[in-house]
């Protein structure tokens, strides 16, 4: 490595160790706004999660006619599952159905003891493709299928669905919103930070200046110094918000409209964006700072 | 050396601070610019090491015009001027040792040759026990003499000093200028800003005396007797 580079990484070096205590003070408060940042993405990722979760639960009922014998049924089935749209078909029996039922109803079961017949038709249940997941889509597919032979009626809850969808939309146009507030706030405070702490070295550069320093090698230690206050604070931050998942999310498991969905950490793709962001933050503070102190 | 050209110098709209100065300073002279409080003398020594632009005039040094450098012109000029200021403006943070080589880091010089060099001015300067001390653990008249082996470590053409030795007391200031006649007897042009009568006095050198931002005189080889009258003319150290 040229002379220079090594003058330049230990000058990095020795002012890092000469402010430590304003280095580790910035970096502390980078890092709370990194924890900010880090919590909002680890919601909205398991919002994410979530709202996938669900969505996998979207399904169509294709209720057959009592009369469709077993051949008929057959060839429905078959139609079914050629469609595009279709992932998965699966048949329940009218007799599976009432013992579906009963099992639904738990205690309450007796309430079926005087029906002299199996009221419950049966039915074909459609799982989805992810890209046929949409509202519309459902809708058209739905009015498809009702239109065949055979079939009674085609149900896929779609008033649910519908306020699950705009209620999904909202909450995705409020996290966009929230986000891109926290996005700006973080970067303004890391900036003043950063602005803060070469405001305490002002004269340092003042005197580096006037013994002769060129204005690239007084920036150059200054730069590395805010790249790495900045990508420690940024790991710092991803390293809180893990213990805070650790200590009160992972594994836990929900009950209700909640079951079967497991929180998540943010994945390894958006820790290493939150650390360049702390580096290439770090390093444009330094250098918008320190022009303002080169005038000497 | 060094040469001045109907230089006028005014800080903001109102406050002239240098009017017409004409001046030269020729290769190795030694010379003490004085002045009451407001006379211009640290302005003087900022527009010689681009600190300040002048307002009109021209300034030359060692024939190049050094009175409107580009900002990456100047780190080059600096390089060839040592200058001790009388707040010495050492890094508190690093060592006397990382203060004093930084000049030559500067230059690229080899490790093994600044360490030499380093060891070599501080010795010089009586501190080279004193090179992993910080400068805050100095005494003042320790810290002015780092700040001096940091000017002329790079053996610059020329050594500036404002007010030197301002805040030091009487044996600290023979020491500082006996320091600062070494450093001439090498070759270095000096220019040494102060207002201390008894440090004029007591030594045989040009005095150029500024009053009220203009030149008011300029003795050379003049006798004590005489240079006493003309700085008790201009009402300094009074």
């Amino acid at each position: 490595m040229p002379r220079k580079a090594l003058f330049i990484l230990r000058l990095a070096g020795q002012d890092i160790r000469g402010n430590i205590g304003v280095h580790l003070v910035g970096a502390a408060i980078i890092a709370a706004a990194f924890l900010t940042l880090g919590l909002f993405l680890l919601l909205a990722a398991n919002l994410q999660k979530l709202a996938r979760h669900w969505e996998e639960k979207i399904q169509l009922c294709v209720y057959v006619k009592d009369e469709v014998d077993d051949a008929g049924r057959q060839a429905l089935a078959k139609r079914l599952a050629a469609l595009p749209e279709v992932a998965d078909v699966s048949f329940t029996s009218r007799e599976q159905a009432l013992l579906d039922f009963k099992l639904m109803l738990g205690k309450d079961s007796g309430l079926l003891e005087g029906l002299d017949d199996n009221p419950l038709p049966a039915s074909f249940t459609l799982k989805l493709k992810p890209a046929a997941r949409e509202v519309e889509g459902i809708r058209m597919l739905s009015a498809q299928v009702q239109a065949w032979p055979g079939v009674a009626e085609v149900d896929f809850g779609e008033p649910l669905l519908e306020s699950w969808k705009s209620g999904l939309g909202l909450a995705r146009g409020a996290a966009l919103l929230v986000g891109g507030l926290i996005v700006l706030a973080v970067v303004f405070i890391i900036s003043n930070t950063i602005r803060l702490t070469m405001y305490s070295r002002r004269e340092e550069i003042g005197i580096m200046r006037l013994v002769g320093a060129s204005n690239l090698l007084i920036r150059l230690p200054f730069i590395l110094e805010g790249m790495a206050q900045g990508g420690a604070a940024a790991l710092l931050g991803a390293g809180a918000l893990w213990l805070l998942y650790y200590a009160g999310l992972h594994g836990l498991h929900w009950p209700g409209i909640l079951a079967g969905f497991t929180p998540v950490f943010l994945d390894r793709d958006t820790v290493l964006y939150l650390f360049a962001a702390g580096v290439a933050l770090g390093a444009a503070g330094s250098l918008s700072r320190l022009r303002e102190f080169l005038k000497v | 050396m060094i040469e001045l050209f109907h230089v006028c110098m005014r800080y903001g709209r109102d406050q002239q601070a240098l009017t017409d100065i004409n001046l030269k300073i020729d290769k190795g002279e030694f010379v003490f610019i004085t002045g009451a409080s407001g006379a211009g003398k640290t302005t003087l020594l900022k527009l010689l090491f681009a600190q300040e632009a002048p307002y009109t005039g021209q300034i030359m040094i060692d024939g190049k015009n050094v009175s409107h450098l580009k900002s990456r012109e100047i780190p080059a000029l600096r390089r060839r001027i040592g200058v001790v200021f009388q707040d010495f403006k050492l890094v508190h943070h690093w060592t006397v040792y990382q203060n004093v080589a930084f000049v030559l880091e500067l230059s690229g010089m080899s490790g093994r040759e600044i360490q030499r060099r380093v060891w070599q001015a501080l010795k010089m300067v009586r501190l080279h026990h004193k090179m992993e001390s910080y400068p805050l653990k100095l005494s003042g008249g320790e810290q002015q003499r780092v700040a001096i082996a940091r000017a002329f470590i790079a053996e610059p053409a020329i050594l500036l000093a404002d007010e030197p030795t301002g805040n030091l007391d009487f044996d600290i200031t023979q020491e500082i200028m006996k320091l600062f006649t070494e450093i001439n007897i090498r070759g270095t042009t000096v220019v040494v800003a102060t207002h201390d009568r008894a440090l004029l006095e007591s030594m045989s050198k040009r005095v150029i005396i500024l009053d009220q931002g203009r030149i008011g005189s300029d003795g050379h080889d003049e006798s004590s007797l005489i240079r006493a009258g003309r700085l008790a003319r201009h009402g300094i150290g009074e």
